[in-house]
């Protein structure tokens, strides 16, 4: 089975907001150079739905991005785990693709990758959280696809999967190729091996432009003109948290009780 | 083509029955329908649907399209995706609503990809821009550390709108609407997707969003079996118990107890975020709570920048004590 | 996390491996196997952990590529060391020893024997190897230039016919109870002095004869196996015979400097735990009206900690980039060895300071790092490795 598996290089979704400034334009955020950029979370669980695919039914798996230089290390990261290749689509013309333009993108570079029978990738990218172009990628390859998927079985030549529902899942059945977005329940995320990391460093990551895979920077910007971000702020959040203190944790509990009782909260 | 000046949501169904969230959905259409000049509609798929078709009307609903089809009854993406284009496409909206559920998750991009359209998903506020009569939305980022408002430019302008960011239409009986039967075109032959099975896995109680207390737990916990211990004090404060992804990863809770930005956004008077360290994704979930206590013994937890009272200890005798304490 | 150290992309990714396996599969368990009964059966031994660890490469990972390791340089091994120890020094401690004993075999075994066990370690998950050395007898003798042919080295080695018997005991042995096979040393010729005239046995666990007679309970490094061993006619056919060398001289060999690399490096990891423990205590502990950090006696106190610290990774990592770049320079290992037991001493000493009351408890993280430090003492510092070292000094260069 040849999967390709789409990832995001985002900065760490767990560093606090005080990291984070607006720019000045209100179109971006601007992480603090503390701030380390690792593969979107759900991404991971994409990659590692993929190995276990591969290593139980053989075939290759490709991890893809579409990003700047510094993406090669999301693709790393995804090699490292034991994918077999890695693209890197450098879109540096692009300011913040529009989530149409970067599934138009992708679904052009997977056309090119080629031969595959499935394409995974992350409910949403942890930085914009839209949870979007695993969509847009199906809809460009006019491919089926399933959204916030927990569980993916093998059959002859289809998928049985699972999608969460509000109070369990929903099971369906789809041939291949398809297009999956996975949920983190999926599975939990291999770390990265020995072997995986020696394999990458001799490894030469592909760089495609634009052009290279058939894409008209302006017309992909241009098809994902549909909303415009008018303003981007980080609201200020002042908690002052009241730390309650004992002797023992006996009495932290009582004098709680107390302070909430006080303040009318129970 | 025209500016229809329409507004349809996506009226979702839980077990036959219209979903929680489509009233707020219905109060949210008919305010931007007000501010378009224009008209709300809904879209109700399924079967035997009329009687939620005449909900929906006194819910604010102008208009219902009902597409009642036996074999419309399970959720088959692909046709419930081809149906409400088939509205779009002969209506012209202006907006299309879907509630930020899991099936609005699905639903949502399918349409805007499928008209060619923009989507903003999660969205909070929602306005008509007076001079361009265009949809503006604010929808969080970054898990929910930054606000982003965006103005649509396409049509219909799609949005998914988050749990309780609106209040809830009231029911008003007397109103009328009309009801416009949809003949489904569809060669179910042709889709891709075979839908075969639902199974649920609820445990009973009250929902997580709809609860006014929550005691959740995180991976502090150490094992399943301590949930015990929140479980006793949820009941005694007339509360549910909640968990964090990391409980959920363990195996300790099923994600329908998962407070977080992919689990359910809740809103409680009381939160209690017991060994959970208060990651962004987690914070995301539970930030609109009226109160937060943290309890975790670790001081440097960033829950303790997020709660209102903390107690920085082991949770276990604090909250055996409190317990102790609450039945007294 | 300590960055200030130039590392190649390569390195730091196996530096960012060695930190994600101890949090997922050491730090969990830490605790608990530290504080299990010590017992027969070893059920305190974290095997699911060495399950892990095999399969992702790092058990082997010293190994030469043709029996699937990676030759991981010193450097490299130092820094995985060290991301371990830091969270428990007693799995650091186990890995480490799983590239280390083999060595034995890659260098002085046959053909046959380093497809056998160097083949086994690789394929099976939990297959380790132990030296067994140490005898009540004999201990620091071992590095003290003593070349009377009466020695401490009591196990007795006869011929009989193809192979070998041996007879006696071993204590304090590394993985004694886990381990599947044991690097026995034996005493072969008895007129020339114990240095020149042993032998090293291949013994698999389950040899007749040979027994593990009791663990032993220390005051650290509770989850690290130490067995007493018997030897009780044990038969060693001659394929089984290191080398099919009857006689080594035990001077140099290929753990030279290695062994006090490898005690330097884990005794830095557990310094820096320590050290960063002290350092987050200290600015949220609040007494006399201030945190304690802003208390000058404890600031300046934090301040040696961290120059001692920065001064023993630095010679420690120093001397690996040394051995990996193809020189062993042994006088160098032995300085780590033996700074890096002082600095670790008087850090986590330090950190008990800092800490006051809630240094002693057990429901801190501290009074373990203080406790595996002990082990250091007689390990990579004590009187028999001062000896030695200045006896590296007396060698001609």
């Amino acid at each position: 089975m040849n999967i390709v598996v789409c990832v995001k290089h985002v900065p760490d979704p767990e560093a606090p907001v005080t990291q984070f400034t607006v720019d000045s334009a209100g179109q971006k955020m601007v992480p603090a150079p503390a701030v380390v950029s690792v593969v979107s979370p759900f991404d991971e669980n994409a990659i590692e739905a993929g190995l276990q695919l591969k290593e139980a039914h053989g075939g290759k798996v490709t991890v893809l991005s579409l990003g700047p230089l510094s993406s090669l290390e999301a693709l790393k990261r995804g090699t490292r785990m034991g994918a077999d290749d890695a693209v890197l689509v450098e879109g540096n013309d692009l300011p913040e693709p529009a989530p149409q333009t970067t599934a138009h993108i992708l679904a052009k570079a997977i056309a090119k990758i080629g031969g595959y029978d499935l394409i995974l990738c992350g409910r949403q990218a942890a930085d914009w959280d839209q949870g979007q172009v695993g969509c847009g990628i199906a809809e460009n390859l006019d491919l089926p696809y399933v959204s916030i998927v927990s569980k993916i079985e093998t059959l002859e030549k289809a998928l049985r999967i699972q999608c969460l529902t509000e109070d369990g899942y929903e099971v369906m059945e789809v041939s291949l190729p398809v297009v999956l977005t996975l949920t983190n329940e999926i599975n939990q995320p291999r770390l990265t091996t020995v072997a995986g990391i020696l394999r990458t460093t001799t490894m030469k990551i592909p760089v495609w432009s634009l052009q290279d895979i058939g894409v008209d920077p302006a017309a992909a910007v241009e098809c994902g003109r549909l909303a415009e971000l008018k303003n981007l702020r980080i609201p200020e959040v002042k908690v002052e948290c009241q730390i309650v203190g004992g002797e023992t944790p006996e009495e932290a509990a009582l004098s709680l009780v107390n302070v909430l009782r006080s303040d009318k909260v129970i | 083509m025209q500016n229809s000046r329409e507004v349809i949501i996506f009226a979702e169904l839980f077990d036959g029955r219209l979903h929680s969230g489509v009233p707020e959905l219905c109060s949210l259409a008919r305010g931007l329908a007000d501010q378009l000049s224009g008209v709300a509609s809904a879209i109700l798929i399924g079967t035997d649907v009329k009687g939620l078709a005449s909900e929906l009307i006194s819910y604010g609903m102008d208009k219902v399209y009902a597409a009642d089809d036996a074999r419309l009854h399970n959720y088959q993406p692909e046709a419930y995706t081809a149906v409400i284009e088939q509205v779009c496409r002969s209506e012209n909206p202006e907006v299309l609503l879907f509630g930020q559920t899991l099936r609005g998750r699905d639903l949502g991009p399918r349409l805007a990809f499928r008209l060619k359209t923009g989507i903003a998903t999660d969205c909070v506020e929602f306005t008509i821009d007076s001079v361009s009569k265009k949809l503006v939305v604010t929808r969080p980022a970054y898990g929910a550390k930054a606000l982003a408002t965006l103005t649509f430019l396409s049509q219909p302008a799609v949005a998914t709108l988050r749990s309780k960011a609106v209040s809830p239409a009231e029911k008003n009986e007397a109103r009328t609407g009309q009801t416009i039967p949809i003949e489904v075109n569809i060669d179910f032959a042709k889709l891709r997707i075979k839908y075969i099975a639902r199974v649920k896995q609820e445990s009973e109680g009250p929902k997580l969003e709809d609860a006014k207390v929550i005691v959740s737990g995180g991976r502090g916990l150490g094992q399943a079996e301590n949930f015990k211990l929140l479980e006793e004090l949820a009941k005694i404060l007339g509360g549910v118990v909640g968990a964090s992804r990391g409980a959920v990863d363990n195996g300790w809770l099923p994600s329908t107890r998962q407070v977080g930005l992919t689990g359910t956004i809740v809103s409680p008077r009381l939160y209690f975020a017991i060994g959970i360290s208060g990651a962004t994704q987690h914070m995301a979930g539970c930030a609109s709570s009226q109160y937060i206590v943290a309890i975790n013994k670790d001081p440097e937890a960033p829950i303790f920048r997020r709660a209102h009272y903390g107690v920085v200890a082991d949770y276990k005798p604090v909250v055996a004590a409190m317990i102790q304490c609450c039945t007294q | 996390m300590m960055d200030e150290f130039e590392l190649t992309d390569q390195q730091k990714a196996f530096q960012t491996l060695a930190r994600e396996f101890a949090e997922r599969h050491i730090k969990p368990i830490a605790a608990e196997i530290d504080r299990m009964e010590v017992k027969m059966g070893l059920p305190n031994f974290p095997w699911d952990m060495l399950r892990e660890a095999h399969k992702i490469g790092l058990k082997t990972i010293a190994f030469p590529m043709e029996y699937g390791g990676m030759a991981a340089d010193h450097l490299t091994q130092v820094i995985i060391t060290d991301e371990l120890a830091y969270v428990d020094a007693t799995c650091a401690k186990t890995i480490s020893q799983c590239w280390k004993q083999p060595q034995y075999i890659i260098h002085f075994g046959t053909k046959d024997q380093r497809d056998r066990f160097l083949g086994a370690m690789r394929d099976e998950p939990t297959y380790m190897m132990a030296g067994a050395i140490t005898e009540p007898d004999y201990g620091s003798d071992n590095m003290l230039p003593y070349e009377e042919p009466e020695g401490g080295l009591k196990l007795s080695v006869k011929r009989k016919g193809d192979g070998y018997v041996l007879n006696g005991v071993k204590h304090f042995i590394a993985l004694g109870g886990a381990a599947s096979l044991y690097i026995v040393r034996g005493r072969t010729d008895k007129t020339v002095s114990v240095r020149k005239g042993t032998g090293r046995f291949l013994v698999p666990k389950d040899t007749p004869g040979f027994s593990v007679t009791a663990q032993h309970d220390k005051i650290g490094f509770r989850a690290y196996p130490n067995g007493q061993l018997a030897f009780e006619d044990v038969y060693v056919p001659k394929e089984n015979l290191l080398g099919g060398k009857e006689n080594y001289d035990m001077s140099g060999g290929p753990l030279a400097g290695w062994n006090e690399l490898e005690l330097a490096a884990t005794a830095m990891g557990i310094a820096r735990a320590a050290f960063e423990a002290a350092l987050d205590y200290a600015k949220q502990r609040v007494q006399g009206g201030k945190t304690i950090i802003e208390h000058q006696a404890v600031a300046g106190l934090l301040a040696d900690m961290y120059m001692d610290l920065q001064a023993g990774r630095s010679l420690v990592w120093q001397t690996a980039r040394i051995f990996s770049s193809g020189r062993r320079d042994t006088k160098m290992s032995m300085a780590s060895a033996r700074f890096a037991t002082k600095v670790v001493l008087k850090i986590t000493t330090d950190a008990l300071t800092i800490f006051g009351g809630m240094g002693v408890m057990k429901e801190l993280p501290l009074e373990k790092y203080v406790r595996d430090t002990m082990i250091f003492t007689h390990l990579a510092d004590g009187p028999a490795r001062q000896v030695k070292a200045g006896n590296l000094l007396m060698r001609p260069e």
